[in-house]
């Protein structure tokens, strides 16, 4: 893969982390968690968010480098986040698959 | 802002009307143009010219609607995103943080959004000159103002050919040069002027395309999103647990579902910008016809279905 399809894969995962984070089942799913595997899930929710406006913003030739050099975890990542998305098993499986997900791209471009 | 209620009519005459009024006044007056550019006459030619001229304003009016929603939805679906996952934030440093962070996303989306919108702008007045131009007794100094604003164009499109809008780079996007001749015109102002700067344009129309395909994409995961977290907010959450219902709860339930349809429907720019470039190349070509025609007002009718769709589900809460 070049590293604008690695670009244009990553992000569109993003995208459909966020719009299944924000998705009725995934709100009725959450509310019967942990306290504090809500609050993960609401802090999972803002580093997506925020990792999807940061990537769709960055210019693709500033981060080409990073994406080639993280292309593998990237891929694996994206597989096995939309695997558990697809199935909604556990709130916590889910979890780590984003969290998982979103710390590649941190070393990509910066998150807060 | 003014799109949001009003769309204004086509022309250059600065007249606004309700959007209800805008179909009949634009299908009356490119009718009016038909029967013309059927009879076959000089005087044709310049009415063709007027005529997507009236039909290039009218897509840039659309157009800036489109990208008008495009920028809040982006800064809806931010902001509601914000309020559900705020408390997964635990000290005032994150919240600041975060939240300066996404200000600052988003003013760079928006500039973009906003380069696009003058380029469109830029687009509708080179349209307005060439109309100009068509008429034989123009000044000469048109020609001049043709080039002027071809140069403006110019400066403007590499930032938004380099730009990347939710990971897809625009300059991608762009569709393939159209072959074409241009035909011999009486006024050889208009002739000339088709000449040095005909290609060039059906470029500068097809980045408007490109950048609309990649703005359709964004725009319609933030709808999503915005109206997946209002859905569960103001439908699910009421139903599941309120004592009584809101009395607008039905009427606001049936909004937020067809404006998940709109948000299926998002690509209506990218597909009138598409149209106009093939009407640009038929009119250089002298041969404007009426599916032409029709196929543009169809695509400028849809991006304001759109927008109307997304305004309804935007603006009565």
């Amino acid at each position: 893969m070049d590293s604008a399809q690695i670009y244009s894969s990553t992000l569109e995962q993003l995208n459909k982390t966020l719009v299944r984070l924000t998705s009725p089942e995934w709100d009725a799913k959450v509310q019967g968690a942990p306290p504090e595997q809500r609050q993960k899930a609401l802090a999972e929710l803002l580093r997506v968010q925020h990792a999807r406006l940061v990537l769709a913003n960055a210019a693709l030739q500033e981060i080409a480098d990073q994406l080639k050099a993280n292309e593998q975890n990237l891929l694996d990542g994206q597989k096995s986040l939309q695997g558990e998305l697809d199935k909604l098993a556990t709130v916590e499986a889910v979890l780590k698959a984003v969290s998982s997900f979103v710390n590649v791209v941190a070393r990509i471009v910066p998150l807060i | 802002m003014e799109h949001r209620d009003h769309i204004p009519v086509i022309g250059t005459s600065g007249s606004i009307c309700r959007r209800g009024s805008l179909r009949p006044a634009l299908s009356a007056v490119f009718f009016a143009g038909l029967l013309q550019i059927m009879g076959g006459c000089a005087t044709a030619r310049l009415t063709q010219f007027h005529n997507f001229a009236q039909a290039g304003t009218a897509y840039v009016k659309a157009s800036q609607a489109v990208l008008d929603e495009a920028g809040t939805a982006a800064i809806e679906a931010d902001s509601l995103i914000a309020q559900k996952g705020r408390d997964g934030l635990r000290t005032v440093d994150e919240r600041r943080e975060f939240i300066v962070g996404e200000n600052q996303e988003l003013r760079k989306r928006l500039l973009l959004l906003r380069e696009i919108g003058r380029h469109g702008r830029l687009l509708q007045s080179y349209f307005e000159t060439l109309a100009a131009l068509a008429d034989p007794k123009a000044p000469a100094t048109l020609g001049t103002a043709a080039q002027g604003i071809f140069d403006s164009i110019g400066r403007l499109s590499p930032a938004i050919k380099n730009a990347s809008l939710g990971g897809v780079k625009i300059q991608d996007h762009i569709p393939q040069a159209a072959n074409f001749v241009v035909q011999a015109f009486k006024v050889k102002a208009l002739e000339n002027e088709l000449k040095a700067r005909s290609s060039d344009i059906e470029r500068e129309i097809a980045l408007q395309e490109a950048a609309f395909s990649v703005i359709s994409s964004t725009l319609e995961t933030d709808l999503i999103v915005k109206l997946q977290l209002e859905e569960t907010e103001e439908v699910i959450e009421p139903f599941s647990t309120a004592k009584d219902l809101p009395r607008s709860w039905a009427v606001r339930r049936e909004e937020i579902l067809r404006a998940r349809v709109a948000a299926a429907s998002a690509r209506a720019g990218q597909e009138a910008a598409s149209k106009l470039r093939e009407s640009f190349v038929a009119l250089v070509e002298n041969r404007l016809s009426e599916p032409s025609i029709a196929g543009i007002i169809a695509a400028i009718n849809s991006m304001l279905d759109l927008t109307e769709e997304i305004k309804k589900a935007t603006t009565s809460k």
